[in-house]
């Protein structure tokens, strides 16, 4: 009895002690002391179509290496031919983010990740001279309407032209080591630094340990490509895992004048004013696609508001619908557009028929289209007032179709006379479409249409689908929502009010001229193009908007839920652009069912509380190749890209010791292990002789 | 429980029992049989039963060797191969490694 509580003071005094010291210690843990984590989350991720993978991944434990930051061309030469400390990290700027240059570190078998360092004074107007692309030199041609086995007359324009001449395909690459942009100015200071003060070549002699070394942690779990890692995320009982996930978000849409299924739409009387609501780029967490996809989104907008105001007026006098939408996902293979397409054509397009609920939607299908207006590129004209219009050469070769086109150009002809401020110029006829959505309506159906770009022939932008396409590159210099002095959002303005003169004009017959509000356009484009969490979003973004960050909107299209605030957040502006006030409060503003014809938003810091009764609502974008049964991965129909999952992406800086010193501190270890396991066990076998106690009786 | 304590016929029917079981692909059954009985089939003291056991013995030795060297040259061939047999592969796999072809 006695020994047992002797027995459990002890341990209370182990415990007591033990924790005394986790306390004392205060756990910063020896891990934390020996890294430095420094921004890791624009990581180069994994994602893969039908038949291939493309973009980055580590080892599962990380990739690491010893940091060389490169400053000119002769650098790399020294990390190839001197370099003693392989693996190296190589950390450069922008200008050498050249396919030639990850190549040849590819080959070198010397290069065991890279960095991709933006530091604040990087000029890519004037050190980039030849652009910057990822995308291909003609981007989204493989799911076009001119592929080589559907209209071969067409197929070889784009490469004997390129659209987009600066494209490097560098996106549609697959990398064999990890590739992190690093934008954060602490954690360039902190590379540069510790470069200098640790690795740089001393006249060309490289330096002794303990060298600076990066690790580079970004594993993902897919591979192959969509069929093999969409197989193995629905097989096997513990699949929680996601292999990969189909790119998936909303198409953003609305209509002037809202559409029952117990009215019949005319034939030919819904005007689609569409734009591209995504951008991409290499990296995960940015992609600014300034002009690739928000002079489009803010352009359509902005007229969108604009002809609502004559919303009465245009209903009194026709029969004629305007349905405004931006497509998601049509950089990858046009994904937004096809499944709008796919749902017409199955007659489920907003959706099914549903028994019992009243005021429903009407369906749309494909005869119902009357005219088809894309807004593409058009913040970068080269002529401040000068933009181009493109018409497809197949189906205007229709004499029919091409009486209602030529009625269209002239249309938008005299409404840039009116507005004044905007000239368009026709392409060539034998010209095909640039990448644009409707080259998905045009797949399945004739209709007549015109995309609006900045260029005639190749691409203004030169860094189409990159980090690079940021506000920066389209001149946008407004640093406030109510700056007057930029001439960027002035630009915009003017193509929205000929595009909404155009509309008004298309629907009602009757020409007036229709301004856009500059004050809206530059709000949005400041929202868009430098921070969302701007007065616009806060007054109608509700609780999502708590969720944005201060920064450029990105506009990957991303996987289900992925980036589904900025989604929703630009639902609720269109909602708000394109609805009437209500006066019902709260509890009253909500739909019944989301197949209603009109839905309500409540804006509750909008006007300490405002209801909007409107047409807008969002529906899946996901190709229909994830919904066909036993689709064929290779056929090249529909687009079939998946993003990989991963758990984490991470960069650590850490100091790393010569080989020998490492392994001087492992053995030193195990010899001090072994050491104190001899001398208890020498001190407890003479415990009688060392601390004058007699052995306890044995137990029982 | 210590095998050399039990009665003789008990000894038998222990091993003659795991030598069934083992037939209903459960060649941990013989494996355990051949390791257990080891001692008793060939140096204990003889006794009527020893040669019935050790009969047992041998065979399950030999089966649970047989097992193994099928079962190892299945692992290597299938981890081999697992990516080139495709979907068939990915159907036979309990857990499928992440990252990995």
């Amino acid at each position: 009895m006695a020994s047992k509580v002797t027995g459990r003071q002890a341990t209370l005094l182990r415990v007591l002690v033990l924790s005394g010291t986790f306390f004392l210690a205060a756990g910063e843990r020896v891990k934390n002391k020996i890294y430095d984590e420094i921004q890791g989350d624009m990581a180069c991720f994994k994602r893969f179509n039908g038949t291939h993978e493309i973009g980055c991944t580590s080892k599962f434990f990380g990739n690491t290496g010893v940091l060389h930051v490169i400053e000119e061309k002769a650098d790399f030469d020294w990390v190839y031919e001197h370099g003693p400390h392989q693996p190296y990290v190589l950390a450069f700027t922008p200008l050498f983010l050249t396919e030639a240059v990850l190549e040849r570190a590819t080959d070198s078998g010397k290069v065991s990740g890279v960095v991709v360092v933006v530091p604040e004074d990087f000029d890519p107007e004037t050190q980039l001279l030849d652009g910057f692309s990822g995308e291909t030199e003609c981007p989204d041609a493989y799911l076009g309407l001119y592929n080589a086995s559907s209209n071969p007359d067409y197929a070889g324009y784009c490469r004997k032209k390129p659209w987009n001449p600066n494209g490097t395909s560098m996106l549609y690459t697959s990398w064999e080591f990890p590739i992190f942009l690093i934008t954060n100015q602490t954690s360039v200071n902190n590379i540069q630094n510790c470069f200098e003060k640790f690795n740089k070549p001393v006249n060309g002699m490289p330096r002794d340990w303990p060298l600076c070394s990066l690790e580079l942690k970004s594993n993902m779990y897919g591979t192959t490509n969509s069929e093999v890692c969409m197989r193995r995320a629905s097989i096997g009982p513990l699949s929680t895992d996601n292999f990969c996930d189909p790119l998936y978000d909303y198409n953003i849409w609305g209509t002037l004048k809202p559409m029952n299924m117990s009215e019949e739409i005319p034939e030919k009387s819904v005007i689609i004013v569409a734009a591209r609501m995504d951008a991409a780029t290499m990296f995960d967490n940015i992609s600014p696609g300034a002009n690739s996809a928000v002079s489009g989104i803010i352009t359509l907008m902005s007229a969108a508001a604009a002809i609502f105001k004559h919303k009465e007026e245009i209903i009194n006098v026709s029969n004629k619908n305007i349905l405004f939408i931006l497509f998601q996902g049509e950089t990858w293979g046009y994904i937004g557009s096809s499944r709008v397409v796919w749902d017409m054509e199955q007659g489920q397009f907003p959706y099914k028929v549903k028994d019992d609920v009243k005021d429903q939607i009407a369906q749309i299908n494909l005869t119902h289209i009357d005219y088809f207006i894309e807004l593409e590129q058009v913040g970068q004209p080269e002529d401040i007032n000068k933009l181009y219009i493109h018409t497809d050469p197949i189906s205007n070769a229709n004499p029919e179709l091409k009486n209602e086109t030529d009625n269209l150009l002239n249309i938008l002809d005299e409404a840039s006379n009116l507005v004044n401020e905007t000239k368009f110029v026709r392409v060539r006829k034998d010209v095909p479409l640039p990448p644009s959505s409707i080259q998905s309506f045009l797949k399945h159906v004739n209709i007549s249409g015109v995309v609006i770009t900045d260029h005639e022939g190749e691409f203004k932008n030169p860094y189409y689908e990159s980090f690079l396409d940021n506000y920066r590159n389209v001149k946008y210099e407004a640093d406030n929502e109510t700056s007057d002095a930029d001439l960027y959002h002035k630009h915009i303005n003017n193509v929205a009010s000929v595009l909404a003169t155009a509309i008004y004009k298309l629907a009602t017959n009757t020409h007036k001229k229709i301004t856009a509000d500059p004050e809206l356009t530059n709000e949005l484009l400041f929202c868009y193009m430098k921070n969302m969490t701007c007065n616009l979003v806060q007054e109608y973004g509700g609780e999502m908007a708590k969720h944005l960050e201060p920064k450029p909107a990105k506009l990957y299209v991303s996987v289900e839920s992925g980036e589904r605030y900025r989604s929703y957040v630009t639902m609720y502006l269109m909602a708000g652009l394109l609805g009437d006030e209500v006066e019902r409060n709260q509890s009253d503003c909500k739909i019944e069912s989301i197949y209603n014809m009109n839905h309500f938003y409540y804006f509750s810091h909008l006007h300490n509380g405002t209801c909007v009764q409107t047409t807008v609502r969002m529906t899946e974008a996901m190709s229909p190749a994830f919904l066909i049964d036993d689709y064929d991965w290779k056929s090249g129909e529909y687009s079939t890209w998946t993003e990989s999952g991963w758990k984490l992406t991470k960069v650590m800086i850490f100091l790393r010791p010569s080989v020998l010193e490492e392994v001087a501190v492992v053995c030193g270890g195990v010899v001090s292990l072994v050491l104190s396991v001899i001398v208890v066990h020498f001190m407890n076998s003479r415990a009688d002789l060392l601390f004058g106690l007699s052995t306890p009786p044995a137990a029982c | 429980m210590n095998v050399e304590r039990l009665p003789n016929e008990r000894k038998l029917a222990i091993c003659r029992k795991y030598f069934m079981a083992g037939f209903a692909l459960l060649p941990f059954m013989w494996a355990v049989n051949a390791i257990w009985f080891l001692k008793e089939a060939f140096w204990a003291t003889p006794y009527p039963e020893q040669k019935q056991i050790r009969k047992y013995v041998i065979v399950s030795g030999i089966g649970a060797i047989v097992w193994l060297v099928g079962l190892i040259s299945w692992v290597i061939i299938f981890q081999q191969n697992r990516s080139n047999w495709g979907a068939t592969a990915d159907y036979l796999s309990f857990i499928i490694p992440k990252g990995i072809p």
